[in-house]
């Protein structure tokens, strides 16, 4: 939009307006703008047509005053382009002329669409009362114009309120509703509607995805805190971790890739995809299993638990110097309130005679930082076109390709009997439970966040002890219950991440 | 008021035109004296190279200018010879210029004299 001249910005005062004086002669041109000048206007003056035409597309005026004899462009040479111009149509210009012998020319000026003429000697009342009536005009045109682009603009954002955009930005209305007038008042109280419906489902919203994303955290702790309950059933009927390792990743793969080839969704990927899902193999198949591995011969079960659920904090700090997820007080708070929850379970436990462990505990944190890099790798870096399915499936796949000739190399391949027994029943029910964590854990991120996702570290380790309780006949305390309330409670501050699409509203109001 | 070269009357309504001060008005006067000689040498120079529509420009200005200055024959003259480019009649322009030029002389002398006194 072109800047406001003074007559737009102060339409009931007429004096102050920008004229532009077009006139080859020095002389005529220096009379007009004393002329102009002395009845409190601002004057401009170009000396010949084409001038006159820049220095109205450039600036905006309320008025020409338009000499017709000119070398060049002239007078009437002006009018047919100003008339030709829709930002320059509405602009009044008065011709001056002498009109001795140049009747003609008026007339001619007139019909090309010159507001007014004035002649060459006039009596500044004449320049006054004729300069005034056009600024008149002009301020009433404008006005009018005004009116309708506001109204339009109103119109526009009814109609954007009509798709479910009722975000008051998208509505753009500030600037009509800038004005205390009429429409001013109507587009602030439209506005301010839009804005009370949108605050009132944006917190509906957030509190249903807060609902969905905790019950998906409860449920992928409660799957994956079955694994190690399962683990020790395994290990009781004579399996290695290792090879049971490869045998559940891999069911797990042909699962997961099976469902993505039955949906159709097979993806074709690029080499740094491959290694995407390649670092996400070593991350979570080898360093995570390693470390897993060395820390629970020296580090007690309940103090390892403890340590992993450390990496909701790890993500935070990760999220927060990156700044992928908003990392506020609150959020924080939230994770705390969890880790109080976890402690209360766990403290109950402990072993605290062997003071061996000190160093092992410093080294069982890499745990949780592996846990907390493999979150943040996949909020921020998975290849979003590919299938969820798809994703995990080549993970594990890969993840056992890369354990085969681990396990090779320490005699830890354990082969499976043709006979169904116990032990194969088994496998297959954790390469099904560690498939179904994984995709719940993937789609989580992919949702709220990696710092929400985090606190399945909390529900993994109480869903643990809960599991253990119930599939192995451990001692059930009420103590876990508690702590899966106050790990709830934490959910409920840390909240998902903020969404970045804006929010579509289903009208009830339809035609 | 014929016989006059300058017609002080017509200076007093420029002035008003202009909104009454008098060191406008002598800005005006000083245009004037500076910009009159060019016209006519531009008109020459029309004259010389047969351009008639830059020629009835240049006879427009001066008429306009000596108008405002009160000065009616030098404004005549010019008048009658923009009408004879306009219709294309001129006949012997330069005879007609030469008459303009001794004429703006005559004016010139005239708002010396009028400024003089005044200051």
């Amino acid at each position: 939009m072109a800047e406001m001249t003074p007559l737009e910005a102060a339409p009931n005062d007429l004096s102050g307006a920008r004229i532009l004086v077009v006139d080859d002669n020095g002389m005529s041109r220096r009379k007009l703008r004393l002329s102009v000048e002395n009845l409190g206007h601002v004057a401009e003056m170009v000396a010949d047509g084409h001038e006159a035409l820049d220095a109205l597309r450039d600036g905006s005026f309320d008025a020409v005053l338009l000499d017709i004899l000119m070398p060049g462009l002239d007078g009437f040479g002006v009018l047919a382009e100003m008339k030709a111009d829709d930002a320059l149509r509405d602009v009044p210009v008065i011709v001056i002329s002498a009109l001795d012998d140049e009747t003609e020319s008026v007339v001619k000026a007139i019909e090309l669409g010159a507001e007014d003429f004035l002649p060459k000697t006039y009596d500044p009342v004449l320049l006054k009362a004729r300069l005034g009536a056009s600024l008149g005009k002009k301020r009433f045109r404008d006005q009018e114009r005004e009116y309708f682009r506001r109204i339009e603009r109103l119109t526009e954002a009814a109609e954007i309120l009509e798709t479910g955009r009722f975000d008051p930005e998208s509505l753009q209305l500030e600037d009509v509703a800038s004005k205390r007038d009429p429409i001013g008042r109507l587009a602030t109280v439209f506005r301010g509607m839009a804005a009370e419906i949108y605050e009132r489902e944006l917190r509906m919203t957030r509190a249903i995805m807060t609902l969905q994303g905790s019950f998906l955290v409860l449920a992928v702790g409660l799957v994956w805190g079955l694994t190690p309950a399962l683990s020790r059933m395994a290990s009781g009927l004579g399996s290695n971790p290792l090879g049971l390792a490869i045998w559940v990743n891999g069911i797990a793969a042909v699962f997961c890739l099976g469902i993505a080839a039955y949906r159709g969704k097979l993806p074709r990927l690029s080499w740094r995809e491959i290694a995407f899902f390649f670092y996400w193999a070593v991350i979570a198949g080898i360093l995570q299993r390693m470390t897993t591995f060395v820390a629970t011969e020296h580090v007690e079960a309940a103090m390892l638990s403890l340590i992993v659920t450390l990496q909701g904090f790890m993500v935070f700090a990760f999220a927060a110097l990156t700044k992928m997820e908003q990392a506020t007080p609150r959020r924080l708070l939230g994770l705390f309130v969890g880790l109080v929850g976890v402690s209360l379970v766990l403290f109950t436990r402990f072993d605290m005679a062997d003071r061996a462990q000190n160093l092992w505990l410093l080294f069982a944190m890499a745990l949780p930082f592996l846990f907390a890099v493999e979150a943040i790798v996949l909020a921020g870096k998975r290849p979003e076109h590919v299938d969820i399915f798809a994703s995990v499936g080549l993970m594990m796949g890969i993840s056992t390709l890369l354990l085969i000739p681990w396990a090779y190399a320490t005699g830890d391949l354990m082969p499976l009997q043709f006979r169904v027994g116990r032990l194969e029943i088994l496998v297959v029910l954790m390469g099904i439970v560690g498939a179904a964590s994984l995709l719940l854990a993937f789609h989580l991120i992919a949702t709220a966040g990696a710092v929400f996702y985090s606190q399945s570290a909390y529900a993994m380790t109480i869903a643990g002890v809960v599991w253990g309780m119930l599939l192995l006949n451990e001692e059930l305390s009420i103590l876990a219950w508690v702590a899966f309330a106050i790990v709830i409670v934490g959910m409920y501050l840390v909240e998902p991440k903020a969404r970045e699409d804006e929010l579509l509203i289903h009208r009830s109001f339809d035609k | 008021m014929q016989d006059e070269v300058i017609d002080k009357q017509a200076i007093d309504r420029l002035l008003d035109m202009i909104g009454g001060d008098p060191e406008d008005l002598q800005e005006l006067l000083d245009e004037f004296e500076q910009s009159a000689p060019d016209i006519v040498a531009s008109m020459r120079t029309a004259a010389d190279e047969g351009d008639l529509r830059a020629l009835r420009i240049n006879a427009h200005s001066l008429k306009s200018n000596a108008t405002d200055m009160g000065a009616h024959r030098l404004s005549a003259m010019c008048a009658s010879l923009e009408a004879a480019c306009r219709d294309e009649t001129v006949r012997e322009p330069m005879a007609q210029i030469d008459a303009i030029d001794q004429e703006l002389t005559r004016v010139r002398a005239a708002l010396t004299a009028l400024a003089g006194p005044n200051g």
